[in-house]
């Protein structure tokens, strides 16, 4: 298979092939049209002047001297015929003998027309312009001028130096094939780098990037690539990072449970202590299991692209998440507050949507002081609902707002354990509004509380959707 | 289907069959015409030189020949055959089949024989006038000029060196005698045979060649510039038609010249009709009448007027 190079590089090689034969045919074309016109109309003038000398009567003796002394000193071949025999006279008697000019000719003489030709003369053996100037008298045509100039092709010109000409553009060709190859080398530069880059990338190595060298399309491809090169490689680590983070998160509690069982085996707890160390295990298994549900639950909303949305009217959905939570409200002496448009409907799926709401309760519960409050609102905008979440917790800082979705982000490392916490749940609530095509942010200040909104299309909007 | 290949044929066969009706001349209405050659026609002019008549040919004829008193004979170079037109009813009358390259037709009325000379074959053929053929003799290259006197045809082939003479009855060959190729114009003038001509290639010739009609020896030449082509004797005096020149020469019977004349553009014939002398001028298309000295009238012709025949 040819290379991109080697296929433009011919192509290239082609055109100006092209060019070569087209600029020969155009300036024998000019040469014909210019070149040979003008000789053309400068002899019909120079015969029309020198026919002024012409006084009627026979042509005589000493006209055709003056023409021959100006044939002398003229760049054009001139003489004057008065012969009859070479003015085709004797036609139509039937003459063996090649005459200057043709009974056509002669016609057009007669009339007093000058004639112009172009070609072949076998009395002169050679192409040749001829401007034939007629010198009537009284209806009789008593001689002619006939002027002449040979008429060299520029082939016929050519013809001496054909071997340096034919050289000259050989020469020429292979100087500008090589100029144009080297060219295409410096453009294909790039384009090589960004192969064995990206075969580099293909073999794993997402760190690859290629020095963008140009503002071309050359130039803005290889900026793309090194863009994609860097969502990939964020990607991969975000990939190996969220493994770690599992691994160290359900390791923790094996090693609980591992540790506790081992020494309530070997009887080394006390036997008033089992019943705590019990306790432990089955709390250790119960975050282990809520662990991996959430991830279950990750996992489920990653693959799902799309899913059948309903519509759904908000403040019962948002009265019944309230409902579920109120039993963790109570344990921590805390109060949840709805204030909900009854009118809105929401064009999205019921349990998902409880399952957004009663992560983000569990979060500001999770992170509230005891016998603070949790306003839930909901209104319309637009053509959204907007639900916002109030607490009156911790706060969070500016600098971890925007890593708040990401899985397994904590805000306070250390913390994490005691939160009880499985670091998955905005991560779960940013996929699922994605899901249902809205959006949301965290609003925060330290100490003083925490404000979460979203936007949620409303249904009225959905053209989608059959009756 | 048929009908219409039928009807075809009728139409077809009909104007094959057909030839076109002239303007009839006259019996003894005398006559000067003109055959111009250019956009073949014939006008025939009357004694006061005016048009009687125009003939307008639809075929491409090159020359005529009046055969007696009321038939004129037409042929082509280029056609295979010559018509018969009577001119008193302007009807075509008969047909001679020929082969093609008739360059000159000559009628002789002591035999009653039309002779044709044929540049193709190099024949001269001899029909009776109802057009049947009588004989036929080969010749040198391009048989043209041809003249009878004393019962004798005399032939000059014009790209040969030969002057051949036969017997007007039998067309049996009598002699051959070497003559300049080119040459044309043939008269016999006080029992002399003049010969006029073109000249070879490039040179005109410029001299009338006077030769015995009964030995064929040289008995003597005259230079006349240029091209000497036509001759006719008028009283003591001969005239002269000089093509190349555009000059009417008038000389004595011993060849000395009296006087001449410009007249015509390229002339290549002239007549005698009614006491005046009549020169055809082919490229400038018009007829000249002169009594020698001075043009007389000046009258207009079709294109390429090549030949005058006269009935007095």
């Amino acid at each position: 298979m040819k290379k991109i190079a080697t296929k433009i590089w011919l192509l290239v090689l082609g055109f100006l092939v092209i060019t070569i034969l087209f600029m020969y045919s155009l300036t024998n074309f000019l040469y014909e049209r210019l070149y040979v016109q003008d000789k053309e109309n400068n002899m019909v003038g120079v015969g029309q002047k020198l026919a002024t000398m012409y006084e009627g009567g026979k042509v005589t003796n000493a006209l055709i001297d003056d023409v021959d002394r100006y044939n002398m000193y003229a760049d054009v071949n001139v003489f004057a015929v008065r012969n009859p025999r070479e003015l085709s006279a004797c036609v139509p008697f039937d003459i063996d003998y090649d005459t200057l000019i043709g009974p056509q000719e002669r016609k057009q003489l007669l009339a007093g027309e000058t004639v112009t030709k172009q070609g072949y003369e076998k009395r002169f053996d050679r192409q040749v312009i001829s401007v034939i100037v007629p010198l009537v008298h009284e209806k009789r045509l008593e001689g002619i001028l006939y002027l002449y100039f040979p008429l060299e092709k520029i082939v016929e010109l050519a013809k001496k130096d054909i071997l340096l000409i034919s050289t000259g553009a050989l020469l020429f060709l292979m100087m500008m094939a090589l100029a144009v190859m080297k060219g295409i080398q410096v453009v294909m530069k790039p384009l090589n780098r960004l192969q064995l880059a990206a075969k580099r990338m293909a073999d794993g190595h997402y760190d690859e990037r290629v020095v963008v060298t140009s503002k071309d399309e050359i130039g803005q491809l290889t900026h793309t690539f090194n863009e994609m090169a860097t969502a990939i490689q964020k990607t991969d680590d975000t990939q190996k990072e969220f493994l770690a983070n599992v691994s160290h998160e359900l390791r923790t509690p094996i090693s609980y449970v591992k540790g506790y069982s081992e020494a309530l085996a070997k009887g080394l707890i006390p036997k008033e202590e089992c019943t705590e160390k019990l306790n432990l295990i089955t709390q250790e298994a119960d975050r282990m299991e809520k662990l991996t549900a959430a991830l279950l639950q990750l996992s489920r909303s990653e693959k799902l692209e799309e899913f059948t949305k309903m519509p759904i009217v908000l403040a019962e959905s948002l009265r019944e998440a309230l409902q579920l939570s109120q039993q963790r409200a109570m344990e921590k002496q805390m109060t949840l507050h709805l204030k909900a448009d009854e009118s809105l409907i929401i064009a999205g799926d019921d349990e998902k949507m409880k399952q957004i709401m009663l992560n983000l309760i569990e979060n500001s519960l999770r992170y509230s002081d005891k016998e603070t409050a949790i306003y839930v609102e909901a209104s319309a905008e637009k053509t959204y609902a907007k639900i916002t979440v109030r607490d009156e917790g911790i706060g969070i800082a500016d600098e971890h707002l925007p890593h708040l979705a990401e899985r397994f982000y904590r805000v306070n490392k250390a913390r994490t354990r005691a939160d009880g916490g499985s670091g998955l749940g905005l991560s779960i609530v940013d996929q699922l509004i994605a899901l249902h095509g809205g959006s949301w942010h965290i609003t925060s200040t330290w100490q003083v509380g925490t404000t979460v909104t979203l936007f949620i299309p409303l249904w009225e909007d959905f053209d989608e959707v059959d009756d | 289907m048929k009908k219409i290949i039928l009807c075809f044929a009728i139409i077809f066969g009909l104007a094959a069959c057909s030839h076109p009706t002239y303007p009839k001349i006259e019996k003894g209405d005398p006559f000067l015409a003109s055959v111009n050659i250019q956009e073949p026609s014939i006008q025939f002019f009357d004694k006061r030189k005016e048009v009687m008549a125009t003939w307008s040919l639809k075929e491409a004829y090159t020359g005529a020949v009046l055969v007696g008193d009321d038939r004129i004979f037409l042929y082509g170079h280029g056609l295979d055959h010559g018509d018969l037109v009577q001119l008193s009813t302007g009807e075509h009358v008969g047909k001679i089949k020929t082969a093609t390259g008739i360059s000159n037709a000559l009628y002789d009325e002591q035999t009653k024989s039309l002779f044709l000379a044929n540049s193709t074959q190099n024949t001269v053929t001899s029909y009776d006038i109802n057009g049947r053929k009588k004989a036929e003799v080969a010749t040198g290259n391009y048989p043209m000029a041809m003249l009878v006197y004393n019962a004798r045809l005399f032939v000059v082939n014009f790209k040969d060196t030969q002057l051949m003479v036969f017997g007007t009855d039998s067309l049996r060959k009598e002699a051959t005698w070497t003559i300049p190729k080119s040459s044309t114009g043939i008269e016999v003038i006080d029992d002399t045979l003049w010969l006029g001509g073109h000249g070879d290639g490039s040179t005109p010739n410029d001299t009338v060649l006077q030769l015995n009609p009964s030995t064929g020896k040289i008995v003597g030449n005259i230079q006349l510039p240029m091209m000497p082509i036509a001759f006719l004797a008028k009283g003591d005096d001969v005239y002269v038609l000089s093509h190349g020149e555009s000059m009417l020469y008038t000389l004595s019977k011993k060849g000395h010249i009296r006087a001449k004349q410009e007249i015509a553009a390229n002339p290549f014939t002239f007549t005698q009709f009614q006491h005046d002398i009549v020169v055809a001028g082919y490229d400038d298309q018009q007829l000249y009448w002169t009594d020698g000295q001075k043009i007389i009238q000046k009258k207009k012709v079709d294109q390429g007027p090549f030949q005058l025949l006269v009935r007095e």
